[in-house]
């Protein structure tokens, strides 16, 4: 079954090549294809230089446009099966083997990678964790089912949600809201235990500042999405 | 209100309605977008010759002063106009997004690594784009 790995990239050319090189090791039955995000560092020429599949947006769009255009090439590509999965080398490859055993065995339309099931590994500032919980709370209250790690950039979905998310895909900081989204249609969502790296180089694209912004935003979609018809 | 408020106020409203109507005529300004505020224009002139109405419309709202009826009315015009910008900026980020995406998917189907054309993909995309067109027709 075609199997692939978007990665979205914006300014990654420090990880890029590790990236890649841990999935080349640990994921060889997936493609890949690279997003770069409009990077303004070497980001694109080194994927130039190493014949890296990469497709280059002309602008800017942020991270929910930049995904949504690798979900867009799967579908056109006609791939099974789609995985996310950060250019920042936080996410290891060696978990997409797991997560699509789960996804078969569950029959699941989305497997998200969770930090939280068992607690090994990264977890986060305190802060942050705390904020994490109270969204994966929000969306158990309103969908009846808990998701513990509801802002992980790493999922894997299925054929139908690759179309789904090829029409619509929310556009700034997406990850809750894709959840949300998904239990609202009566996707089914399931979690495995992964663990992941600390970001070794660039930056979250969240800061401390707009953390608080980011959960007033992310809750209030939520509750938005949950009233929406289409 | 004083007369020779009354002429600058028209005045400058009708100055401002020439000025947009001119960008229209030039083509630097699309219709849909002046049409607020033509209608903006159009009340004050209202307002400026029958100042009467304000007493009116006071009365109805319950406001006291005629005057915060005039900023009451004013701020309501001026929110309005802001909000349709801000749906058209909503409109324009979809579009711009959708745009940009097609561009690198459509770059990525029709050069190779090096930025430059290759050919065989380029007679792929092409044969793709007229089926799709074709299904297109047959659907009407």
């Amino acid at each position: 079954m075609k199997k692939l790995v978007i990665i979205p990239a914006y300014n990654e050319q420090n990880n890029l090549i590790n990236v890649i090189n841990d999935l080349k090791m640990n994921a060889p039955d997936f493609d890949y294809v690279i997003i770069n995000d409009g990077s303004t560092d070497e980001t694109m020429t080194l994927c130039a230089e190493n014949s890296l599949n990469v497709i280059n947006l002309p602008v800017n769009l942020g991270i929910g446009a930049c995904v949504q255009t690798g979900y867009k090439y799967a579908l056109k590509k006609g791939y099974k099966i789609a995985v996310q999965f950060d250019g920042d080398g936080q996410h290891k490859a060696e978990y997409l083997g797991k997560m699509y055993k789960e996804m078969i065995e569950t029959d699941s339309d989305m497997v998200i990678g969770s930090r939280y099931l068992y607690k090994n590994g990264f977890q986060s500032t305190v802060f942050r964790r705390m904020g994490i919980k109270i969204l994966s709370k929000l969306i158990k209250v309103l969908y009846k089912q808990e998701i513990k790690d509801v802002t992980s950039g790493l999922r894997m979905v299925n054929k139908r949600l690759v179309t789904e998310f090829s029409n619509y895909y929310p556009y700034d900081y997406p990850e809750p809201e894709t959840v949300a989204f998904c239990m609202r249609k009566k996707f089914k969502i399931t979690e495995v235990a992964v663990t992941m790296r600390a970001r070794n180089e660039g930056k979250s694209s969240i800061n401390k500042i707009q953390s608080i912004y980011y959960m007033v935003k992310v809750s209030f979609s939520i509750i938005i999405d949950y009233f929406k018809k289409t | 209100m004083n007369l020779l408020t009354k002429v600058w106020i028209i005045a400058l409203s009708i100055g401002i309605i020439i000025y947009l109507l001119e960008k229209i005529r030039k083509q630097k300004y699309i219709v849909k977008f002046s049409i607020p505020w033509f209608l903006t224009f159009l009340i004050i002139i209202i307002l400026a010759i029958f100042p009467g109405l304000i007493d009116k419309i006071a009365f109805v709202l319950g406001i006291k002063e005629p005057t915060n009826a005039i900023f009451f009315i004013a701020i309501g015009i001026l929110i309005n106009n802001i909000i349709s910008l801000s749906f058209s900026i909503s409109e324009l980020k979809k579009q711009s997004i959708r745009m940009a995406q097609e561009i690198a998917l459509l770059k990525k189907g029709i050069f190779n690594i090096d930025g430059e054309i290759d050919n065989s993909k380029l007679i792929e995309v092409i044969t793709l784009l007229e089926n799709n067109n074709m299904d297109r027709i047959d659907e009407k």
